[in-house]
């Protein structure tokens, strides 16, 4: 693997990262109502209590729009807790969940 | 204030009638079972407890009719139990309790529509507050009562297991797949639906072998849905309840909990009970009825009620179905058994938790230790301690304070309804110069009129059901689908945890729910001061005389400084009784007629000489609070001494209040 390949694939992770970080952020606007700018949404503040302030009502409504948006179906109470940090983690969700053909 | 059980009726998965209900219980026959009525195949849940023999209604009757049908048939078969047709029309009060404000119909028009079949022509006033609504409705009756606003009051709730109601419920993941099984296993709740009706009366005019012996209410002030799990909130409506009743704790030896069975509410209940009841409620035995009627929403607790009070007529009392094992944290006797267990328990207390936080708690008894003819309370003096106003009716009042004071209560997507009514209760807050700390924020309250839920948040869920199907429907705009959604969402911003309520009576909504939290400070030794006010989204069919936005008012125990104005006198009657109102409210306030210096609202005839002040916009819930804030204007301007504020009347009630200027304020 040479140095232009590293690049490459770097660029396209960062490109892909930068693209689901826009569709969390407008989903946390439209769907949640979250009344702030887009800019405003710090992808490593906390999505619960004194960062953006949802609630567990907020996190039912987060994992049907990982459903409808994604495709995803976690289940797991224990990985959608991780993921529910903050928007950086649930594109890691988004990430290492491959959406199914 | 007591008042005794003359008649009951109830429709539950077991059929119609008190009858059915006993046999079903008796007979230890599950009332959950599969829905029929609509389709289910796209649900993981399919069961509810669900009233047999009832015609499907199609989907674009979202359940208004059956509602009405339910409902009737309870309320029938109280009415006749009771024998009320040996009243006047007009002295027999109606309070319907009902959690879906989902209908094209807006609340208060099917309890209208309940009164007019009836023949309940006193006020007719409907109470929202999600699961704990008819257990309200029966505490609200016992105020009418006690204000003499009628005779006889028929007090309950109905409500109907709609497609959407379940979808909700599942997508919040509260639902069990078998039949509850409240504190054992598994965890989650069963749905249900049904109508209960209770006639209470202050004095019987036959047999009546139980008494309603009081009722306290409170606001956790902690989440839209769930439960504070501390329990601190449930329990301080039992112990308004038990003071309420002037009874210890000690005289409870039953409780009918909430008991929905989920993995949140069990729990917090059991805290609560064990704060109340001390040591005793190892020994207490406690069931829950959802475990054979499902939860039946916002009929549940007035149906557990008459579910209690008809094994006790048996001598038994009502277990809890489907126990196999108790969970942590939670009551050593549950009462688990299929069928009703012998006992002689008098004295019972019932509880009902539900959406927004709100809690209430009622007390039942042997009519047999009643006093009736002891002293009534001495009555507390109301004063008006502050006003606010959001929405585009505002400039009427030239208040002072800005809404921009309280404009950052809104971190979070909260609805027009839930901002503006926030911005107004937290306007008269500041108005009043209060600022509430600690165990100020336990006893003061929140009571709010208003006739539809918001439309912004209805349409947002009208739109995730359209996008993603009924399954995947917005968790959020379905927890605001209950009318009392921004009432609760403004109790935990300001964290008034006192008592809470949200009702309905058309156009005069607002100064009802001044009127009733006006009683409330009067007559109880658990609160301080109420913010009460009415607020108005936006009507389907919008009248231009809505008065939009919300409008509030602080009503307290403790006059501050400045002008000091007191509530002399409240009245509320049947709809058409709006002329009789004011000659009765003025004597209510010790007030000559020939005193009255100004009149806001609907003109009096008697006062035809008195300056009158008709504002342009009356039309919705927010219209006639608008009016009272701009009588306390005028007082407080030295224009007015004595002003007689009288709401527009409605299909529903009429109401009418006196605020006079007392001696002892700055201005003197």
């Amino acid at each position: 693997m040479n140095e232009t390949t590293d690049l490459a694939e770097m660029t396209r992770r960062v490109a892909q990262r930068e693209e689901l970080l826009g569709r969390l952020r407008k989903i946390l606007i439209e769907h949640l109502q979250l009344r702030r700018e887009v800019d405003e949404l710090d992808p490593d503040a906390p999505l619960f209590g004194s960062g953006f302030g949802l609630d567990s009502l907020d996190a039912v409504e987060l994992v049907v729009c990982l459903e409808t948006e994604f495709g995803l179906r976690v289940n797991d109470p224990t990985v959608l807790r991780q993921s529910f940090r903050s928007l950086n983690t649930m594109i890691d969700l988004v990430i290492s969940h491959p959406v199914p053909a | 204030m007591r008042a005794v059980v003359t008649g009951m009726g109830a429709v539950t998965a077991y059929g119609r009638g008190l009858a059915r209900l006993w046999d079903g219980m008796a007979a230890g026959e599950q009332g959950i079972r599969a829905i029929e009525r609509f389709a289910t195949a796209e649900f993981d849940v399919r069961i509810a407890g669900v009233v047999p023999d009832r015609n499907a209604p199609a989907w674009d009757d979202p359940g208004a009719s059956l509602c009405i049908d339910l409902a009737l048939g309870a309320a029938r078969e109280a009415y006749a139990n009771a024998r009320l047709g040996e009243l006047p029309p007009a002295r027999i009060a109606l309070v319907v309790g009902t959690s879906l404000g989902d209908y094209e119909l807006p609340m208060h028009e099917v309890t209208e529509q309940i009164g007019d079949a009836l023949g309940a022509r006193g006020p007719r006033i409907t109470v929202s507050t999600a699961c704990t609504s008819s257990t309200n409705a029966l505490g609200f009756a016992l105020d009418l009562l006690e204000q003499g606003a009628a005779d006889a009051v028929i007090a309950g709730g109905a409500d109907v297991l709609t497609p959407l109601v379940l979808a909700g419920f599942h997508r919040l993941g509260v639902l069990s797949r078998t039949p509850c099984a409240p504190f054992s296993s598994p965890p989650g709740t069963s749905l249900g639906e049904g109508a209960g009706f209770v006639v209470v009366e202050r004095r019987p005019r036959g047999p009546a072998r139980y008494a309603v012996l009081g009722y306290g209410l409170s606001a956790d002030a902690y989440h839209e849905t769930g439960p504070d799990p501390s329990g601190v909130g449930v329990a301080r409506a039992m112990r308004g309840a038990l003071a309420h009743a002037g009874l210890a704790a000690d005289a409870i030896d039953y409780v009918n909990a909430h008991g929905t069975g989920t993995v949140a509410g069990d729990p917090a209940e059991w805290r609560a009970l064990r704060s109340v009841l001390g040591t005793r409620a190892d020994q207490v035995p406690v069931s829950s009825s959802k475990s054979f009627l499902g939860h039946a929403q916002g009929a549940a607790g007035v149906l557990e009620l008459i579910a209690t009070l008809v094994a006790l007529d048996h001598g038994t009392i009502p277990p809890t179905r489907n126990f196999a094992g108790a969970r942590p944290n939670s009551p050593p006797d549950p009462v688990a058994s299929e069928t009703p267990r012998a006992s002689t328990a008098q004295t019972v207390l019932c509880n009902s938790s539900g959406f927004g936080g709100a809690n209430c708690a009622i007390v039942v008894g042997s009519s047999a230790t009643l006093e009736l003819d002891a002293p009534a309370v001495a009555r507390k003096p109301v004063y008006v301690g502050g006003i606010g106003a959001v929405g585009p009716h505002r400039a009427c009042l030239a208040l002072e304070t800005t809404p921009g004071r309280a404009a950052t209560v809104d971190p979070r997507g909260l609805d027009a309804m839930t901002r503006d009514l926030t911005t107004a209760a937290a306007l008269a807050l500041a108005d009043a110069g209060l600022r509430l700390r600690g165990a100020m924020q336990e006893r003061s309250g929140l009571v709010v009129g208003t006739t539809r839920v918001s439309k912004e948040s209805s349409d947002l869920l009208r739109q995730s059901i359209e996008e993603r199907g009924l399954r995947q429907l917005s968790a959020p705009m379905f927890s605001r689908m209950v009318l009392n959604a921004p009432v609760g969402a403004c109790a935990k911003a300001l964290a008034l945890k006192g008592p809470l309520s949200t009702v309905s009576a058309g156009d005069v909504s607002g100064l009802t729910a001044i009127a009733l939290a006006a009683h409330l400070l009067a007559t109880r030794g658990d609160v301080d001061r109420i913010v009460a006010g009415g607020v108005e989204e936006d009507r389907r069919a919008p009248d231009p005389r809505t008065v939009e936005g919300a409008v509030a008012t602080l009503l307290t125990t403790e006059p501050g400084p400045g002008v000091r104005i007191r509530l002399a006198g409240v009245i509320l009657a049947g709809p058409a009784e709006s002329a009789a109102t004011c000659e009765v409210v003025l004597a209510r306030a010790g007030v000559a007629a020939t005193h009255v210096d100004l009149v806001v609202g609907t003109p009096v005839a008697a006062l035809s000489h008195v300056r009158t002040l008709r504002p342009e916009h009356r039309a919705g819930a927010a219209a006639s609070v608008l009016g009272f804030a701009m009588a306390v204007c005028a007082l407080r301007r030295g224009e007015a001494r004595c002003v007689l504020v009288s709401g527009e009347p409605s299909a529903s009630a009429s109401c009418a209040l006196v605020l006079v200027v007392e001696p002892g304020g700055s201005d003197e």
